[in-house]
Protein backbone atom coordinates (compact mmCIF):
# COMPACT_ATOMS: atom_id res chain seq x y z
CA UNK A 1 0.00 0.00 0.00
CA UNK A 2 1.40 3.38 -0.89
CA UNK A 3 1.85 6.08 1.67
CA UNK A 4 -1.06 8.19 0.49
CA UNK A 5 -3.37 5.19 0.31
CA UNK A 6 -2.44 4.27 3.86
CA UNK A 7 -3.12 7.80 4.97
CA UNK A 8 -6.50 7.76 3.21
CA UNK A 9 -7.32 4.46 4.91
CA UNK A 10 -6.36 5.95 8.28
CA UNK A 11 -8.53 9.00 7.66
CA UNK A 12 -11.51 6.91 6.70
CA UNK A 13 -11.06 4.74 9.80
CA UNK A 14 -11.06 7.86 11.93
CA UNK A 15 -14.13 9.21 10.14
CA UNK A 16 -16.07 5.98 10.64
CA UNK A 17 -15.17 5.80 14.33
CA UNK A 18 -15.98 9.45 14.94
CA UNK A 19 -19.29 9.06 13.17
CA UNK A 20 -20.06 6.13 15.44
CA UNK A 21 -19.58 8.36 18.50
CA UNK A 22 -21.70 11.12 17.03
CA UNK A 23 -24.45 8.65 16.14
CA UNK A 24 -24.41 7.11 19.60
CA UNK A 25 -24.74 10.54 21.16
CA UNK A 26 -27.52 11.55 18.76
CA UNK A 27 -29.50 8.45 19.67
CA UNK A 28 -28.97 8.38 23.42
CA UNK A 29 -28.53 12.13 24.11
CA UNK A 30 -26.73 11.35 27.34
CA UNK A 31 -23.63 13.49 27.40
CA UNK A 32 -24.11 16.80 25.62
CA UNK A 33 -27.34 17.88 27.37
CA UNK A 34 -25.71 17.06 30.71
CA UNK A 35 -22.68 19.16 29.81
CA UNK A 36 -24.86 22.10 28.74
CA UNK A 37 -26.93 22.02 31.88
CA UNK A 38 -23.84 21.65 34.04
CA UNK A 39 -21.93 24.56 32.51
CA UNK A 40 -24.85 26.97 32.77
CA UNK A 41 -25.63 25.76 36.28
CA UNK A 42 -22.07 26.32 37.43
CA UNK A 43 -22.05 29.83 35.95
CA UNK A 44 -25.13 30.62 38.03
CA UNK A 45 -23.50 29.17 41.14
CA UNK A 46 -20.40 31.27 40.46
CA UNK A 47 -22.46 34.45 40.47
CA UNK A 48 -23.04 33.90 44.16
CA UNK A 49 -19.36 33.17 44.78
CA UNK A 50 -18.17 36.55 43.46
CA UNK A 51 -18.58 39.51 45.78
CA UNK A 52 -20.41 42.45 44.22
CA UNK A 53 -18.06 45.23 45.32
CA UNK A 54 -14.98 44.27 43.32
CA UNK A 55 -13.20 46.74 41.12
CA UNK A 56 -13.95 46.35 37.41
CA UNK A 57 -10.52 44.95 36.61
CA UNK A 58 -10.54 42.40 39.45
CA UNK A 59 -14.06 41.34 38.61
CA UNK A 60 -12.98 40.72 35.05
CA UNK A 61 -10.10 38.47 36.09
CA UNK A 62 -12.23 36.59 38.62
CA UNK A 63 -15.09 36.11 36.17
CA UNK A 64 -12.85 34.71 33.46
CA UNK A 65 -11.14 32.51 36.00
CA UNK A 66 -14.49 31.05 36.97
CA UNK A 67 -15.45 30.58 33.32
CA UNK A 68 -12.32 28.53 32.71
CA UNK A 69 -12.89 26.46 35.81
CA UNK A 70 -16.48 25.85 34.72
CA UNK A 71 -15.29 24.73 31.32
CA UNK A 72 -12.67 22.43 32.81
CA UNK A 73 -15.25 20.73 35.02
CA UNK A 74 -17.66 20.44 32.12
CA UNK A 75 -14.94 18.78 30.07
CA UNK A 76 -14.31 16.33 32.91
CA UNK A 77 -18.03 15.61 33.09
CA UNK A 78 -18.12 14.85 29.38
CA UNK A 79 -14.92 12.81 29.46
CA UNK A 80 -16.15 10.54 32.25
CA UNK A 81 -18.85 9.44 29.80
CA UNK A 82 -16.46 9.11 26.85
CA UNK A 83 -15.80 5.38 27.16
CA UNK A 84 -18.97 4.28 28.94
CA UNK A 85 -20.59 2.77 25.85
CA UNK A 86 -17.36 1.00 24.93
CA UNK A 87 -17.03 -0.44 28.41
CA UNK A 88 -20.61 -1.49 28.99
CA UNK A 89 -21.00 -3.20 25.64
CA UNK A 90 -17.45 -4.61 25.74
CA UNK A 91 -16.96 -2.67 22.53
CA UNK A 92 -13.43 -1.63 23.35
CA UNK A 93 -12.11 -5.18 22.94
CA UNK A 94 -13.68 -5.34 19.50
CA UNK A 95 -12.24 -1.96 18.55
CA UNK A 96 -8.78 -3.02 19.65
CA UNK A 97 -9.08 -6.19 17.57
CA UNK A 98 -10.34 -4.29 14.52
CA UNK A 99 -7.86 -4.07 11.64
CA UNK A 100 -7.17 -0.38 12.09
CA UNK A 101 -4.40 1.51 13.80
CA UNK A 102 -5.26 1.94 17.50
CA UNK A 103 -4.31 5.57 17.41
CA UNK A 104 -7.24 6.01 15.01
CA UNK A 105 -9.52 5.13 17.93
CA UNK A 106 -7.86 7.86 19.96
CA UNK A 107 -8.12 10.43 17.16
CA UNK A 108 -11.79 9.67 16.52
CA UNK A 109 -12.68 9.85 20.20
CA UNK A 110 -10.72 13.07 20.58
CA UNK A 111 -12.58 14.62 17.66
CA UNK A 112 -15.90 13.56 19.19
CA UNK A 113 -14.94 15.08 22.55
CA UNK A 114 -13.87 18.30 20.83
CA UNK A 115 -17.24 18.44 19.09
CA UNK A 116 -19.06 17.96 22.40
CA UNK A 117 -16.97 20.68 24.03
CA UNK A 118 -17.68 23.04 21.15
CA UNK A 119 -21.41 22.47 21.62
CA UNK A 120 -21.07 23.18 25.34
CA UNK A 121 -19.14 26.38 24.62
CA UNK A 122 -21.72 27.44 22.08
CA UNK A 123 -24.07 27.78 25.03
CA UNK A 124 -21.58 28.67 27.76
CA UNK A 125 -19.85 31.63 26.11
CA UNK A 126 -23.04 33.54 25.20
CA UNK A 127 -24.40 32.79 28.66
CA UNK A 128 -21.18 34.13 30.18
CA UNK A 129 -21.37 37.25 28.02
CA UNK A 130 -24.96 37.75 29.15
CA UNK A 131 -24.31 37.19 32.85
CA UNK A 132 -20.80 38.54 33.37
CA UNK A 133 -18.36 40.02 30.86
CA UNK A 134 -18.31 40.45 27.08
CA UNK A 135 -16.37 37.81 25.15
CA UNK A 136 -13.74 38.84 22.61
CA UNK A 137 -11.92 37.04 19.83
CA UNK A 138 -8.86 36.07 21.84
CA UNK A 139 -11.00 34.21 24.38
CA UNK A 140 -12.67 32.26 21.59
CA UNK A 141 -9.30 31.35 20.08
CA UNK A 142 -8.07 30.30 23.52
CA UNK A 143 -11.11 28.06 23.95
CA UNK A 144 -10.57 26.45 20.55
CA UNK A 145 -6.96 25.70 21.48
CA UNK A 146 -7.81 24.52 24.99
CA UNK A 147 -10.39 22.10 23.59
CA UNK A 148 -7.69 20.32 21.63
CA UNK A 149 -5.38 19.89 24.59
CA UNK A 150 -8.14 18.88 27.01
CA UNK A 151 -9.62 16.36 24.59
CA UNK A 152 -6.24 14.90 23.63
CA UNK A 153 -5.07 14.25 27.19
CA UNK A 154 -8.55 13.58 28.49
CA UNK A 155 -9.27 10.82 26.01
CA UNK A 156 -6.21 8.82 27.06
CA UNK A 157 -7.00 9.32 30.74
CA UNK A 158 -10.68 8.47 30.18
CA UNK A 159 -9.60 5.19 28.62
CA UNK A 160 -7.35 4.59 31.64
CA UNK A 161 -10.07 5.31 34.16
CA UNK A 162 -12.62 3.25 32.23
CA UNK A 163 -10.36 0.24 32.76
CA UNK A 164 -9.88 0.91 36.46
CA UNK A 165 -11.96 -0.38 39.34
CA UNK A 166 -12.90 3.09 40.53
CA UNK A 167 -14.11 4.12 37.04
CA UNK A 168 -15.32 7.73 36.91
CA UNK A 169 -13.77 8.59 40.24
CA UNK A 170 -10.26 8.35 38.87
CA UNK A 171 -10.51 10.66 35.88
CA UNK A 172 -10.71 14.05 37.65
CA UNK A 173 -7.77 13.09 39.87
CA UNK A 174 -5.67 12.16 36.87
CA UNK A 175 -6.69 15.09 34.72
CA UNK A 176 -6.70 18.05 37.11
CA UNK A 177 -2.91 18.42 37.57
CA UNK A 178 -2.43 18.06 33.83
CA UNK A 179 -5.10 20.67 33.14
CA UNK A 180 -3.55 23.40 35.29
CA UNK A 181 -1.36 24.70 32.42
CA UNK A 182 -4.42 24.86 30.16
CA UNK A 183 -6.29 26.95 32.70
CA UNK A 184 -3.28 29.25 33.11
CA UNK A 185 -2.96 29.69 29.36
CA UNK A 186 -6.69 30.22 28.93
CA UNK A 187 -7.13 32.78 31.69
CA UNK A 188 -3.99 34.59 30.58
CA UNK A 189 -5.21 34.75 26.99
CA UNK A 190 -8.55 36.13 28.19
CA UNK A 191 -7.35 38.80 30.61
CA UNK A 192 -3.63 39.58 30.13
CA UNK A 193 -2.39 42.62 28.27
CA UNK A 194 -0.38 40.49 25.88
CA UNK A 195 -2.45 37.44 25.02
CA UNK A 196 -0.12 36.26 22.26
CA UNK A 197 2.32 34.48 24.55
CA UNK A 198 -0.51 32.67 26.29
CA UNK A 199 -1.99 31.53 22.99
CA UNK A 200 1.46 30.37 21.93
CA UNK A 201 1.73 28.49 25.20
CA UNK A 202 -1.59 26.75 24.52
CA UNK A 203 -0.35 25.78 21.06
CA UNK A 204 2.79 24.32 22.62
CA UNK A 205 0.75 22.37 25.17
CA UNK A 206 -1.57 21.03 22.46
CA UNK A 207 1.31 19.96 20.23
CA UNK A 208 3.32 18.24 22.97
CA UNK A 209 0.45 16.42 24.61
CA UNK A 210 -1.29 15.51 21.36
CA UNK A 211 1.87 13.77 20.16
CA UNK A 212 2.35 11.88 23.43
CA UNK A 213 -1.31 10.93 23.69
CA UNK A 214 -1.45 9.84 20.07
CA UNK A 215 1.52 7.53 20.48
CA UNK A 216 0.66 6.32 23.99
CA UNK A 217 -3.00 5.44 23.50
CA UNK A 218 -2.20 2.02 22.08
CA UNK A 219 -0.49 0.96 25.32
CA UNK A 220 -3.48 1.97 27.39
CA UNK A 221 -6.19 0.05 25.55
CA UNK A 222 -4.44 -3.20 24.67
CA UNK A 223 -4.97 -6.00 27.15
CA UNK B 1 22.67 -9.76 42.17
CA UNK B 2 25.78 -9.30 44.28
CA UNK B 3 26.86 -6.38 42.13
CA UNK B 4 23.51 -4.73 42.68
CA UNK B 5 23.70 -5.28 46.41
CA UNK B 6 27.18 -3.87 46.62
CA UNK B 7 26.05 -0.90 44.53
CA UNK B 8 23.38 -0.25 47.14
CA UNK B 9 25.95 -0.30 49.94
CA UNK B 10 28.27 2.00 48.02
CA UNK B 11 25.43 4.47 47.60
CA UNK B 12 24.53 4.21 51.28
CA UNK B 13 28.12 4.85 52.39
CA UNK B 14 28.49 7.73 49.94
CA UNK B 15 25.22 9.25 51.14
CA UNK B 16 26.35 9.02 54.75
CA UNK B 17 29.75 10.58 54.08
CA UNK B 18 28.63 13.35 51.77
CA UNK B 19 25.56 14.31 53.78
CA UNK B 20 27.41 14.45 57.11
CA UNK B 21 30.20 16.47 55.52
CA UNK B 22 27.88 18.88 53.75
CA UNK B 23 25.67 19.44 56.80
CA UNK B 24 28.70 20.10 59.00
CA UNK B 25 30.20 22.46 56.45
CA UNK B 26 26.85 24.17 55.85
CA UNK B 27 26.51 24.95 59.54
CA UNK B 28 30.09 25.72 60.60
CA UNK B 29 32.23 26.55 57.61
CA UNK B 30 30.36 28.29 54.83
CA UNK B 31 30.28 32.12 55.12
CA UNK B 32 26.92 33.59 56.04
CA UNK B 33 25.06 35.04 53.09
CA UNK B 34 25.32 38.83 53.14
CA UNK B 35 21.82 39.33 51.88
CA UNK B 36 19.68 36.73 53.66
CA UNK B 37 21.82 35.97 56.69
CA UNK B 38 21.85 32.62 58.43
CA UNK B 39 18.52 31.50 57.00
CA UNK B 40 20.08 31.15 53.56
CA UNK B 41 21.63 27.89 54.81
CA UNK B 42 18.34 26.06 54.18
CA UNK B 43 19.43 26.38 50.58
CA UNK B 44 21.93 23.54 51.17
CA UNK B 45 19.13 21.10 51.88
CA UNK B 46 16.17 22.54 49.95
CA UNK B 47 17.71 22.82 46.51
CA UNK B 48 19.66 19.52 46.49
CA UNK B 49 16.50 17.71 47.59
CA UNK B 50 14.54 19.38 44.79
CA UNK B 51 17.18 18.38 42.22
CA UNK B 52 17.08 14.83 43.54
CA UNK B 53 13.31 14.72 43.22
CA UNK B 54 13.56 15.83 39.58
CA UNK B 55 16.18 13.16 38.93
CA UNK B 56 13.92 10.52 40.51
CA UNK B 57 10.95 11.54 38.38
CA UNK B 58 13.10 11.54 35.27
CA UNK B 59 14.53 8.14 36.18
CA UNK B 60 11.00 6.81 36.65
CA UNK B 61 9.96 8.16 33.26
CA UNK B 62 13.06 6.68 31.64
CA UNK B 63 12.22 3.25 33.10
CA UNK B 64 8.61 3.73 31.96
CA UNK B 65 9.84 4.43 28.45
CA UNK B 66 11.99 1.30 28.59
CA UNK B 67 8.93 -0.68 29.69
CA UNK B 68 6.83 0.53 26.78
CA UNK B 69 9.77 0.00 24.44
CA UNK B 70 10.78 -3.51 25.46
CA UNK B 71 7.71 -4.82 27.30
CA UNK B 72 10.01 -6.20 29.99
CA UNK B 73 7.94 -6.11 33.17
CA UNK B 74 10.86 -5.62 35.55
CA UNK B 75 10.97 -1.98 34.44
CA UNK B 76 7.54 -1.50 35.96
CA UNK B 77 8.77 -1.99 39.50
CA UNK B 78 11.82 0.14 38.82
CA UNK B 79 9.70 2.98 37.47
CA UNK B 80 7.26 2.70 40.37
CA UNK B 81 10.06 2.76 42.94
CA UNK B 82 11.71 5.76 41.30
CA UNK B 83 8.44 7.69 41.32
CA UNK B 84 7.93 6.74 44.96
CA UNK B 85 11.37 8.11 45.80
CA UNK B 86 10.53 11.25 43.86
CA UNK B 87 7.40 11.77 45.91
CA UNK B 88 9.27 11.31 49.19
CA UNK B 89 11.83 13.91 48.16
CA UNK B 90 9.04 16.09 46.75
CA UNK B 91 7.35 16.15 50.15
CA UNK B 92 10.70 17.18 51.63
CA UNK B 93 10.93 20.03 49.14
CA UNK B 94 7.49 21.24 50.19
CA UNK B 95 8.38 20.97 53.88
CA UNK B 96 11.76 22.71 53.69
CA UNK B 97 10.35 25.27 51.27
CA UNK B 98 7.55 26.08 53.70
CA UNK B 99 10.11 26.58 56.48
CA UNK B 100 12.18 28.84 54.22
CA UNK B 101 9.10 30.89 53.34
CA UNK B 102 8.35 31.23 57.04
CA UNK B 103 11.81 32.63 57.85
CA UNK B 104 12.08 34.87 54.82
CA UNK B 105 8.56 36.24 54.57
CA UNK B 106 6.80 35.18 57.75
CA UNK B 107 4.28 32.95 55.99
CA UNK B 108 4.24 29.18 55.62
CA UNK B 109 3.20 29.29 52.01
CA UNK B 110 3.93 31.70 49.19
CA UNK B 111 2.42 31.38 45.74
CA UNK B 112 5.20 33.66 44.55
CA UNK B 113 7.79 30.92 44.93
CA UNK B 114 7.79 29.06 41.62
CA UNK B 115 9.53 25.92 42.71
CA UNK B 116 7.15 25.38 45.62
CA UNK B 117 4.09 25.80 43.41
CA UNK B 118 5.57 23.44 40.84
CA UNK B 119 6.19 20.82 43.49
CA UNK B 120 2.64 21.20 44.74
CA UNK B 121 1.36 20.44 41.23
CA UNK B 122 3.76 17.52 40.90
CA UNK B 123 2.70 16.24 44.31
CA UNK B 124 -0.93 16.23 43.17
CA UNK B 125 0.05 14.58 39.92
CA UNK B 126 2.06 11.77 41.45
CA UNK B 127 -0.52 11.16 44.18
CA UNK B 128 -2.92 10.53 41.28
CA UNK B 129 -0.28 8.15 39.90
CA UNK B 130 -0.53 6.08 43.07
CA UNK B 131 -4.33 6.20 42.91
CA UNK B 132 -4.11 4.90 39.36
CA UNK B 133 -1.84 2.03 40.33
CA UNK B 134 -4.10 1.12 43.22
CA UNK B 135 -7.30 1.04 41.24
CA UNK B 136 -6.10 -1.09 38.34
CA UNK B 137 -5.53 -4.82 38.78
CA UNK B 138 -1.88 -5.80 38.75
CA UNK B 139 -0.66 -7.03 35.40
CA UNK B 140 0.88 -5.87 32.17
CA UNK B 141 -1.89 -3.37 31.57
CA UNK B 142 -1.40 -1.72 34.93
CA UNK B 143 2.29 -1.47 34.16
CA UNK B 144 1.67 0.13 30.79
CA UNK B 145 -0.93 2.59 32.09
CA UNK B 146 1.36 3.70 34.91
CA UNK B 147 4.21 4.05 32.44
CA UNK B 148 2.15 6.27 30.15
CA UNK B 149 1.07 8.40 33.09
CA UNK B 150 4.60 8.86 34.37
CA UNK B 151 5.67 9.91 30.88
CA UNK B 152 2.94 12.55 31.02
CA UNK B 153 4.46 13.63 34.32
CA UNK B 154 7.93 14.24 33.03
CA UNK B 155 6.51 16.39 30.23
CA UNK B 156 4.29 18.19 32.71
CA UNK B 157 7.33 19.41 34.70
CA UNK B 158 8.68 21.93 32.16
CA UNK B 159 5.19 22.80 30.90
CA UNK B 160 4.00 23.56 34.42
CA UNK B 161 7.11 25.57 35.16
CA UNK B 162 6.40 27.69 32.09
CA UNK B 163 2.75 28.01 33.11
CA UNK B 164 3.67 29.18 36.61
CA UNK B 165 6.01 31.81 35.18
CA UNK B 166 3.33 32.98 32.79
CA UNK B 167 0.67 33.03 35.49
CA UNK B 168 2.68 35.60 37.44
CA UNK B 169 1.84 38.06 34.69
CA UNK B 170 -1.80 38.20 35.56
CA UNK B 171 -2.16 36.86 39.09
CA UNK B 172 0.27 39.18 40.84
CA UNK B 173 3.70 40.57 40.19
CA UNK B 174 6.60 38.76 41.81
CA UNK B 175 7.58 40.49 45.00
CA UNK B 176 9.95 37.91 46.39
CA UNK B 177 12.91 36.61 44.53
CA UNK B 178 15.79 34.56 45.73
CA UNK B 179 18.08 35.52 42.89
CA UNK B 180 20.48 37.19 45.26
CA UNK B 181 24.13 37.93 44.58
CA UNK B 182 26.29 35.29 42.96
CA UNK B 183 27.21 32.33 45.12
CA UNK B 184 30.69 32.32 46.55
CA UNK B 185 32.95 29.44 45.55
CA UNK B 186 32.77 27.83 48.98
CA UNK B 187 28.97 28.01 48.92
CA UNK B 188 28.86 26.30 45.58
CA UNK B 189 31.22 23.62 46.82
CA UNK B 190 29.02 22.78 49.81
CA UNK B 191 25.96 22.86 47.58
CA UNK B 192 27.58 20.31 45.25
CA UNK B 193 28.54 18.08 48.18
CA UNK B 194 24.97 18.18 49.47
CA UNK B 195 23.58 17.41 46.01
CA UNK B 196 25.82 14.39 45.61
CA UNK B 197 24.83 13.31 49.12
CA UNK B 198 21.08 13.51 48.54
CA UNK B 199 21.42 11.83 45.16
CA UNK B 200 23.35 8.99 46.76
CA UNK B 201 20.77 8.76 49.52
CA UNK B 202 17.98 8.52 46.97
CA UNK B 203 19.92 5.85 45.07
CA UNK B 204 20.49 3.83 48.24
CA UNK B 205 16.84 4.04 49.28
CA UNK B 206 15.85 3.17 45.73
CA UNK B 207 17.96 0.01 45.82
CA UNK B 208 16.61 -1.11 49.17
CA UNK B 209 13.03 -0.38 48.25
CA UNK B 210 13.39 -2.06 44.87
CA UNK B 211 14.72 -5.26 46.35
CA UNK B 212 11.99 -5.13 48.99
CA UNK B 213 9.32 -4.79 46.31
CA UNK B 214 10.87 -7.59 44.28
CA UNK B 215 10.91 -9.82 47.32
CA UNK B 216 7.29 -8.98 48.00
CA UNK B 217 6.31 -9.87 44.45
CA UNK B 218 8.30 -13.09 44.51
CA UNK B 219 6.64 -14.12 47.77
CA UNK B 220 3.21 -13.42 46.33
CA UNK B 221 4.01 -15.63 43.35
CA UNK B 222 5.29 -18.40 45.62
CA UNK B 223 2.17 -18.16 47.72
CA UNK B 224 0.00 -18.49 44.65
CA UNK B 225 2.02 -21.48 43.47
CA UNK B 226 1.64 -23.20 46.85
CA UNK B 227 -2.05 -22.63 47.37
CA UNK C 1 19.82 30.16 69.10
CA UNK C 2 18.31 32.89 66.98
CA UNK C 3 15.02 32.34 65.17
CA UNK C 4 16.80 31.83 61.87
CA UNK C 5 19.07 29.20 63.40
CA UNK C 6 16.08 27.38 64.88
CA UNK C 7 14.30 27.27 61.55
CA UNK C 8 17.37 26.13 59.63
CA UNK C 9 17.98 23.37 62.15
CA UNK C 10 14.32 22.43 61.93
CA UNK C 11 14.59 22.09 58.15
CA UNK C 12 17.52 19.69 58.47
CA UNK C 13 15.68 17.78 61.19
CA UNK C 14 12.64 17.43 58.93
CA UNK C 15 14.92 15.87 56.36
CA UNK C 16 16.26 13.46 58.97
CA UNK C 17 12.76 12.70 60.24
CA UNK C 18 11.46 11.78 56.80
CA UNK C 19 14.38 9.43 56.20
CA UNK C 20 13.83 7.86 59.62
CA UNK C 21 10.11 7.52 58.93
CA UNK C 22 10.97 5.67 55.74
CA UNK C 23 13.24 3.42 57.79
CA UNK C 24 10.47 2.66 60.30
CA UNK C 25 8.02 1.83 57.52
CA UNK C 26 10.62 -0.39 55.95
CA UNK C 27 11.31 -2.15 59.23
CA UNK C 28 7.61 -3.03 59.42
CA UNK C 29 7.64 -4.19 55.84
CA UNK C 30 10.68 -6.38 56.47
CA UNK C 31 8.98 -7.91 59.48
CA UNK C 32 5.95 -8.73 57.35
CA UNK C 33 8.11 -10.25 54.64
CA UNK C 34 9.96 -12.32 57.21
CA UNK C 35 6.64 -13.54 58.58
CA UNK C 36 5.49 -14.51 55.10
CA UNK C 37 8.71 -16.36 54.39
CA UNK C 38 8.31 -18.26 57.64
CA UNK C 39 4.74 -19.21 56.77
CA UNK C 40 5.80 -20.38 53.34
CA UNK C 41 8.69 -22.38 54.78
CA UNK C 42 6.33 -24.04 57.22
CA UNK C 43 3.94 -24.90 54.47
CA UNK C 44 6.58 -26.22 52.08
CA UNK C 45 7.68 -29.45 53.90
CA UNK C 46 4.10 -30.30 54.95
CA UNK C 47 3.53 -33.01 52.30
CA UNK C 48 6.47 -35.11 53.67
CA UNK C 49 5.16 -35.09 57.23
CA UNK C 50 2.19 -37.26 56.30
CA UNK C 51 4.48 -39.13 53.86
CA UNK C 52 2.15 -38.71 50.89
CA UNK C 53 4.28 -36.15 49.12
CA UNK C 54 3.54 -36.01 45.44
CA UNK C 55 6.63 -36.64 43.32
CA UNK C 56 6.38 -33.17 41.84
CA UNK C 57 6.65 -31.53 45.23
CA UNK C 58 9.59 -33.71 46.25
CA UNK C 59 11.56 -32.90 43.15
CA UNK C 60 10.89 -29.21 43.65
CA UNK C 61 12.22 -29.46 47.19
CA UNK C 62 15.26 -31.45 46.17
CA UNK C 63 16.36 -28.81 43.74
CA UNK C 64 15.84 -26.31 46.52
CA UNK C 65 17.44 -27.89 49.56
CA UNK C 66 19.62 -30.67 48.18
CA UNK C 67 19.19 -34.43 48.78
CA UNK C 68 21.23 -34.65 52.01
CA UNK C 69 19.10 -32.03 53.74
CA UNK C 70 16.11 -33.96 52.55
CA UNK C 71 17.24 -37.12 54.35
CA UNK C 72 17.95 -35.14 57.51
CA UNK C 73 14.52 -33.63 57.50
CA UNK C 74 12.63 -36.83 56.77
CA UNK C 75 12.67 -38.45 60.27
CA UNK C 76 11.36 -35.30 61.94
CA UNK C 77 7.69 -36.31 62.20
CA UNK C 78 8.70 -39.55 64.00
CA UNK C 79 10.25 -37.68 66.91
Amino acid sequence: MTRSAALRQYASDVAVLARKDALLELRSRDTVPAMLLFVVGSLVVFHFAVPADLSAETERVVAFGLLWVALLFTAILGLTRAFVAEREQRLIDALVLAPCDRSAIWLAKTLAVIAFLLLAELIALPAFALFFEPIDGRTIVAFLLANIGLAAVGTVLAAVSAASRTRELLLPLLLLPLAIPIVVGGIGASVADEPAQFLAFLVLYDAVFAIISWSAFEYVVTE
Amino acid sequence: MSLRNSLGSVFAIAAFAFLIASIALAFYWVPTDADQGFSQRIFYIHVPVALTAYVCFAWGAWKALRLLWTGDKRYDLESYTAVHMGVIFGVLVLATGAIWARISWGVWWSWGERQLVLFLILFLFYCAYFMLRNSVDAGPRQARMSAVYSLFGVVLIPISFLAIRLAENFIHPVVFTRDGPQMAGSMFFVFCLATVGTLALAAALYHVELSGKRLDLKLKELRKAHS
Amino acid sequence: MTTAETYVTAAFLVFLAVVLAWLVIYAFKMRRLEQEVRELAERAPAPTSDSTGAPKVVSARESDAGPDQESRRAPEPVR
